[in-house]
């Protein structure tokens, strides 16, 4: 299904590529042109190609384009021609084109002249209704035009953030469930596998999504929405550093359960604040072993069993093996575990903890595991992991070089760790901020009022929480 | 949710075209046919395999002609297109409940779809096809893993649906709900800042990428043992009598499944580790040393080691080697189970190895292999003989000794070499079969009792010689065992010897004659100037049968 995907993205960034050649190739040549004939040629074989299973539906929406349903990815080279689409569109009223099966009949001429009205439709009044005229009059009966639509498109991407707000849930549940079976008897790792599978074929089609969900906070259901939290930061690193399904899904049941040893820790000693004396400590680190054993305990097949004991009892040692448990037989820390340490250890230092006056900020936290680096963490995971966070990770509140506050949203693909996609937060008129203009900091326009991060700041100084315009902005909000 | 197939219903627009519901209906009859042979008969089998080719075909057909096979999938139906294409009550063991059960909304097969592929998905549906309470897998998940190019599916998480979702922040808390971090030594407030990250350090190089690419494929292919060591470093800090048992019944579970998929580092790793967790345990453990007794007896029990008798044909001399190391490391109660091995079609190699590995059981406890004494299986007795051969306790003497009398004459035969090289007290037992109705087991008595000189075995002979009467057919008998005599004796026999050649009357008859020869023979094995000389005498007689004999051995 995933290799489906792959193929929708790299076929449908060749469409909008060959699709704007040829817009900008008829708007400056005469149909005889060799450019027009070629981009028109390259067009045309784009859309075979994905019709191939039908027919193609190409739909804009949130100045993103839409293959088939699937949400293209922004990439350096397309970043720009994306947007200049994506506004040719909205001049024209266009919410997207939809190619029919019947395509195939028609000439790369037809094509063209079907761009050439796209374009000419911006001259009058109502391109959209004009462009429908044409089109019939015309006798193109492989394409229809679909007007721009002001309520959200039921598409699936709509769906997929359904989906991953369903899974955030189950997931919570399912740790819960499996954490109260688990005190009292024998419980099972059915759901919890299926859940994984979920989180996995989600974070392979919008990592950024996940990543976003996982700056979720709940200090009311702590250890859980840890787990989940951590679940999905371990798992979009594994998907980042090419592990496979099957590898992605342990990494993920295992990170759902890593922190159940601590069910059962008393809570004065999870919640004391100050120092903890050496029989708490004691306590406190032993919850790998509880956990270890509370995951054996679990009805669950021996294959995997065995490759999720590992990232549970890891996750408190080094990579050297010093922390925590004391070990006299291991001889190395598996990848999951050296995975699963930095997914934990990031989660645990963005949360609100009564033992300390805040939390650390993303990037603050990314900062203070870097120092860490090698001893703490394998350098190379930890390298990979800013990288795919990104130096102010998707979830931060930023600063930007003109003073502007805003919330990262996305890092898109190829635009360097500190060029993310930004959500800049406008004053409301209520005292509060609400969710203004997407930027793109990657994007290279030579505008020289291009914008900078500065720093990345506390949402306490503003009284806000970012997740909130993160999901808000991404459709995740509900339920919330 | 729907929960049957009075959802399904004409699709709008226009009803499918009868000749494609009725294309698919004869699809899902050959689905079903295949399916049940997939589960009647074996791999290879020809039914199975031609109704899994037939089903490919008319598939390949239909994919041809209409694209896509979409089967939308109820409680108790399946449809194409909102058209109901084949129905069945919903219980265990129908397809369309099956499917549904496990949450699966719709099944699609496109173009390309291969034999393999569509083998499999039978082959998972079957695997599921009875739902245990708590099951290990499911049809989603198995088809997630596999990953069937051509076949796509819908699951819903359908025991989700049961609950209503909670909210954030709305569940109920509970006591041991919140935990902390602290235990994250580096989590800790510094009102001082952290220096900035400079965005090329963390630039990811060729080399860097080689490198997680090389620890990416050492996780996928995975290590067993990593995780049994986790188990054991778990096993020597958990002091409570309840969690080491955990972890031990693990360590039976592992031992199993790796002994079974010929994993044999593992098992080895578990036996030569779990005596180091022995040594560690503190003193109040005390209950942890008949634990990991218990946990021997029982991998060595035929429950765990009779795995091996499958898969032991199959071992090449390496993987051989390592299943020694973990299978000498086994209690004797073993041997039993080990023995039968001793039979399976192997190398001559391997199975000397299994010879000296259950030796080497059996020299910590006879009692196991002293009862397989008693087994009617010829052919593990005739392999197991040279078990109690290769052990030189006075045990495994005796055992042999009760082997000399066994019914195979492979296992007497071995028995008797055995005993005779264990000196002179065994020369005596195995001396009994010297009129074993078996020649060849008399022949390999006297060789092995002419083998060299040898006090005890010329005293035997002696005695055997001085008081028998040998019956007319017995004159090959009566000449071996004197050239026995010739080859251990000595001067101490010559005086017998002189006398019976030529200390007897002249008249010939058949008594006689064998055991002139015989002693000429003895005389001349032995040697010596004074067994010498006595032939020489002999040449020299009146009695021309006794010159003969004379010249005859003398000339050698």
């Amino acid at each position: 299904m995933t290799n489906g995907r792959d193929r929708i993205e790299s076929l449908g960034a060749g469409l909008v590529k060959a699709l704007y050649q040829t817009i900008r190739a008829v708007r400056i040549h005469r149909d005889n042109n060799q450019l027009i004939k070629d981009s028109a040629t390259t067009l045309h074989g784009a859309i075979v190609e994905l019709a191939r299973s039908g027919g193609v539906t190409l739909q804009v929406w949130r100045g993103r384009f839409h293959i088939q349903g699937e949400k293209l990815l922004f990439r350096r080279e397309t970043c720009h021609l994306i947007r200049e689409l994506s506004e040719f569109f909205g001049q024209r009223g266009l919410g997207g084109l939809v190619f029919h099966e019947t395509f195939t009949a028609a000439s790369p001429e037809g094509l063209v002249a079907f761009v050439r009205m796209l374009d000419e439709s911006a001259r009058n009044g109502d391109p959209a209704a004009w462009l429908e005229t044409r089109v019939a009059d015309s006798g193109f009966t492989w394409v229809e035009t679909v007007r721009k639509q002001e309520e959200t498109p039921r598409d699936l991407e709509v769906q997929r953030r359904e989906r991953a707000r369903k899974a955030y849930f189950n997931a919570l549940a399912a740790v819960r469930e499996v954490a109260e079976k688990a005190s009292k008897g024998v419980a099972g790792v059915r759901k919890t596998r299926r859940l994984a599978q979920s989180i996995v074929d989600l974070v392979r089609e919008d990592k950024s999504l996940l990543l976003g969900l996982a700056t979720i906070r709940d200090y009311d259901d702590y250890t859980y929405t840890h787990s989940v939290n951590v679940a999905l930061l371990a798992t979009c690193l594994g998907r980042y550093i090419g592990l496979s399904n099957t590898s992605l899904e342990y990494l993920t049941v295992c990170a759902l359960f890593h922190d159940l040893g601590k069910v059962g820790v008393s809570k004065s000693i999870l919640l004391k604040q100050g120092e903890l004396s050496d029989s708490e400590w004691m306590v406190m680190k032993s919850h790998p072993l509880i956990g270890v054993r509370k995951i054996l305990r679990l009805h669950a097949p021996q294959t995997l069993r065995s490759r999720i004991i590992l990232g549970p009892f890891e996750h408190h040692l080094n990579p050297d093996l010093s922390g925590y448990p004391k070990t006299r037989f291991m001889k190395k820390q598996s990848l999951l575990g050296r995975i699963l340490k930095i997914a934990d250890v990031y989660e645990a230092l963005t949360s609100e903890r009564v033992y300390r006056p805040r939390s650390f900020t993303p990037d603050e936290a990314l900062r203070r595991m870097w120092k860490e680096k090698g001893r703490s963490f394998d350098p190379l995971l930890l390298k990979s992991f800013v990288n795919m966070m990104g130096i102010y990770p998707v979830g931060s509140l930023v600063e930007l070089d003109t003073g502007e506050v805003a919330v990262v949203m996305d890092y898109p693909e190829g635009s360097g760790p500190e060029l993310p996609m930004v959500l800049v937060l406008v004053e409301d008129g209520k005292g509060g901020l609400a969710p203004g203009d997407l930027v793109n900091l990657a994007a290279r326009d030579d505008t020289p009022s291009q914008k900078r991060i500065v720093r990345g700041v506390h949402p306490s100084r503003y009284g806000i929480e970012p997740s909130r315009f993160f999901l808000q902005e991404t459709g995740v909000s509900p339920g919330l | 949710m729907t929960a049957g197939i009075d959802h399904l219903s004409p699709a709008e627009g226009g009803a499918i075209g009868a000749d494609k519901l009725e294309a698919a209906r004869r699809l899902i009859s050959s689905l079903l046919l295949a399916r049940k042979n997939l589960s009647l008969y074996p791999e290879g089998h020809v039914i199975r395999m031609n109704s899994l080719e037939a089903l490919a075909r008319q598939m390949g057909a239909f994919l041809d002609r209409y694209g896509e096979l979409k089967l939308e999938i109820e409680r108790d139906g399946l449809g194409i297109e909102g058209e109901i294409i084949h129905t069945e009550p919903p219980e265990e063991g129908a397809l369309p409940f099956t499917l549904y059960r496990d949450g699966l909304r719709w099944l699609a097969f496109t173009h390309g779809l291969q034999l393999a592929e569509l083998t499999e998905l039978l082959r998972i549906i079957t695997r599921y096809t009875l739902l245990s309470e708590e099951p290990e897998g499911d049809i989603v998940t198995d088809l997630w893993e596999k990953g069937l190019p051509h076949i796509r599916y819908e699951a819903v998480d359908f025991f989700w649906d049961l609950e209503p979702e909670a909210e954030l922040g709305q569940a109920p808390r509970r006591e041991e709900d919140v935990a902390s971090l602290r235990e994250n030594t580096m989590d800790h407030w510094e009102p001082t800042p952290d220096p900035a990250i400079d965005p090329d350090a963390i630039e990811l190089s060729q080399y860097d990428l080689a490198q997680i690419r090389t620890m990416v494929c050492l996780e996928e292919e995975g290590d067993p043992t990593a995780y049994l060591d986790a188990l054991l470093d778990s096993l020597l800090q958990h002091h409570e009598q309840e969690n080491f048992e955990i972890i031990i019944e693990i360590f039976e579970e592992e031992f199993r499944a790796a002994l079974a998929r010929r994993d044999f580092a593992v098992t080895f790793r578990i036996l030569a580790s779990l005596p180091a967790i022995l040594d560690a345990c503190p003193p109040e453990a005390h209950w942890a040393a008949p634990m990991i007794e218990d946990f021997f007896l029982s991998v060595s029990r035929p429950g765990t080691i009779s795995v091996l008798l499958d898969i032991w044909p199959e071992l090449d001399a390496v993987q051989a080697q390592k299943a020694m190391h973990t299978l000498r490391l086994l209690q004797p109660v073993a041997i039993p189970a080990l023995a039968p091995l001793l039979a399976r079609r192997q190398s001559a190699k391997i199975r000397d190895m299994l010879v000296d590995t259950i030796a080497s059981l059996a020299s910590r406890d006879m009692a196991p292999l002293e009862s397989l004494i008693r087994t009617r299986d010829e052919a593990v007795m005739e392999k197991l003989v040279h078990v109690f051969v290769r052990l030189t306790s006075e045990r495994a003497t005796k055992c042999l000794v009760r082997l000399i009398r066994h019914p195979s004459r492979h296992v007497r035969q071995e028995a008797v070499k055995g005993l005779m090289k264990r000196g002179p007290g065994s020369l005596k037992d195995a001396f009994s079969l010297i009129e074993d109705k078996d020649e060849t087991v008399r022949t390999l008595v006297l060789k092995q009792m002419g083998q060299s000189r040898d006090e005890t075995a010329e005293s035997i002979l002696l005695q055997y010689l001085q008081n028998r009467d040998f019956a007319r057919d017995q004159h090959g008998h009566v000449i071996a065992c004197f050239t026995a005599l010739g080859r251990c004796g000595s001067d101490r026999s010559v005086p017998f010897l002189r006398q019976t050649l030529v200390g007897q009357s002249w008249w010939p008859s058949f008594g006689r004659s064998a055991v002139r020869e015989g002693a000429a023979a003895a005389l001349a094995g032995i040697g010596t100037p004074q067994s010498l000389k006595v032939l020489d005498d002999a040449a020299r007689s009146l009695n021309p049968v006794l010159r003969r004999l004379a010249r005859e051995y003398r000339k050698g």
